[in-house]
């Protein structure tokens, strides 16, 4: 597998005394992993780096990120992922295997998907966790880029998310979308916005009346942007956000988490010091 | 009753009764609860983003472009091999697998209602005659499903004699006839409107038939941002007509 990819990172965490340290981190080809940023107390936070700036056509790349028994870490992708260079048809591919034992916490702040004009993108995500394990986990495609600056000039995309608690199917979360086919400004599709966040937690405190507190957080935001948070069939919660940029969406994404974070699990904010908005709007 | 399921009765005249037997559910006046349920066109009715026609129109196509295809439609065809394959216990994981790709809790539940409607339905009108409706019903009860009316169809339809495309045509005419209701009655929309768009929507179930043939079990539940945003929408939506 190792060989056939163009990137890989694997990342494993376990505890250690009060604190969570990482026990293994891996890389290979063009994927970076940045040293421990200090943002939380006592919680590792890594930053997830694509050397070349985002995958070219047709390349593969694969993430394993472990949790071990009552760890906590967080990660994040160092910018949007842009999927460029798109001349041949070929599909470009992620796949992310991310397993949390039983009573840890895994916040992974995925940046949006950017495909360029004629990108054909796969990503799959396929997440197990363990007894009482938590997860935040984010998610989003914007409208993409294009030399004439047409929005969705990008083919086939497929972002699909598959999360297993103890095995059994909690959430199967398939995002898939083909703009040569479909006109993606119409109503059903982005509706004359331009980018789309989705936020998953996973909890199994979550329950109607959390959500309906979650919703009250969220009334006093002013924004553009169109989101909306419904429960799980169970043990969580999912926030749609669509929005005209990533700005407006990333304002309600981080309104909802921080609620969740520091109101609910009681935990330190966190501020993960993105530039402003990436280049492709 | 016993000779509604005589396989012997493939003649001209029985195989246009066994149709009609799909078809009276394919009514949108079938008594199941689909008149309760607009998934997620109401929202839409809310901003004005649907005023008339023209509007509704562009959104049922892309339902059926998208969830429908992808969901309920793909689900007919899943079910349909799955019993011709000897393999019945099929339909409940893909009932699970749809159940837990449908994001927007309402359309979750109002589509385990419907499912359950059309099971008592069916059954009582056919006398329990139909054995994998049973398992499907069991697999419910048991927490193993949680209840399609697109399986619920697919179990009927196969039982009648029907052919995996006549099963998905004909449910896919059966929901989109009862959306034209409930789009006439909500929008308001003209019963003639109605009609044209329901007529193009039988057109595109042809091509969409096609596609879905070639589809596994690993597209099952694909969705598009706006409809399933507008479904998790309905459910804070106060003045409202429809449960989801």
């Amino acid at each position: 597998m190792k060989n056939m990819c163009s990137g890989m990172i694997e990342l494993s965490f376990k505890k250690q005394g009060d604190r969570t340290i990482s026990d293994r981190t891996f890389r290979h080809g063009n994927s970076r992993i940045s040293a421990n940023i200090p943002i939380a107390k006592d919680v590792p936070c890594y930053f997830l780096i694509s050397t070349g700036g985002g995958f070219i056509e047709g390349e593969h790349y694969l993430q394993k990120i472990h949790l071990g028994p009552e760890s906590h870490a967080i990660l994040t992708t160092q910018t949007p992922n842009y999927i460029y260079k798109c001349e041949h048809g070929l599909t470009t591919r992620q796949d992310m295997i991310l397993s949390a034992e039983d009573n840890s916490v895994l916040e992974f702040f995925i940046d949006e998907t950017i495909p360029y004009k004629d990108a054909i993108y796969r990503q799959e995500t396929d997440i197990e966790l363990g007894e009482g394990a938590r997860l935040i986990l984010t998610d989003g495609l914007s409208s993409g880029w294009s030399p004439d600056g047409k929005p969705f000039a990008y083919g086939r995309i497929g972002q699909h998310i598959r999360i297993r608690h103890e095995g059994k199917l909690l959430c199967n979360d398939l995002l898939y979308l083909d703009p040569r086919l479909e006109n993606m400004e119409e109503l059903g599709y982005f509706e004359g916005m331009n980018c789309f966040h989705s936020v998953i937690l996973i909890d199994d405190a979550i329950d109607k009346k959390m959500v309906q507190a979650m919703r009250e957080c969220l009334s006093g935001l002013r924004t553009t942007a169109r989101y909306g948070i419904s429960l799980l069939e169970e043990g969580g919660c999912t926030l749609r956000i669509l929005g005209p940029d990533p700005d407006e969406n990333h304002k309600v994404m981080w309104s909802f988490i921080n609620y969740y974070r520091e109101q609910i699990l009681g935990f330190s904010h966190i501020n993960l010091r993105k530039s402003g908005r990436p280049v492709g709007y | 009753m016993a000779e509604k399921q005589n396989p012997e009765m493939n003649g001209r005249g029985g195989s246009l009764l066994r149709r009609m037997e799909v078809f009276q559910i394919c009514d949108s006046t079938f008594p199941i609860g689909t008149f309760n349920h607009s998934f997620g066109m109401e929202n839409y009715l809310r901003d004005n983003r649907i005023r008339k026609a023209p509007q509704f129109r562009v959104w049922i196509t892309n339902y059926y472009r998208s969830q429908f295809q992808y969901g309920e439609g793909l689900l007919t065809i899943l079910c349909f091999r799955a019993i011709e394959a000897g393999e019945p216990e099929k339909i409940a994981a893909y009932d699970d697998l749809l159940t837990r790709s449908t994001l927007a809790l309402e359309t979750r539940n109002g589509t385990k209602l419907i499912a359950k409607q059309m099971l008592t339905l069916v059954k009582k009108i056919h006398e329990g005659s139909i054995p994998h409706l049973c398992s499907y019903e069991e697999a419910i009860k048991t927490g193993r499903a949680f209840g399609n009316p697109a399986a619920v169809f697919a179990i009927f339809a196969h039982a009648s004699g029907m052919t995996e495309e006549e099963t998905f045509l004909m449910y896919g005419y059966s929901v989109a006839s009862t959306l034209v209701q409930n789009a006439v009655r909500s929008i308001p929309l003209g019963q003639k409107e109605g009609q044209l768009i329901l007529r193009e929507i039988i057109d595109l179930l042809g091509d969409l038939y096609e596609k879905a043939t070639v589809l596994d079990e690993s597209m099952l539940g694909a969705s598009s941002p706006g409809l399933e945003l507008a479904q998790i929408c309905h459910e804070t939506q106060e003045a409202r007509l429809f449960m989801s």
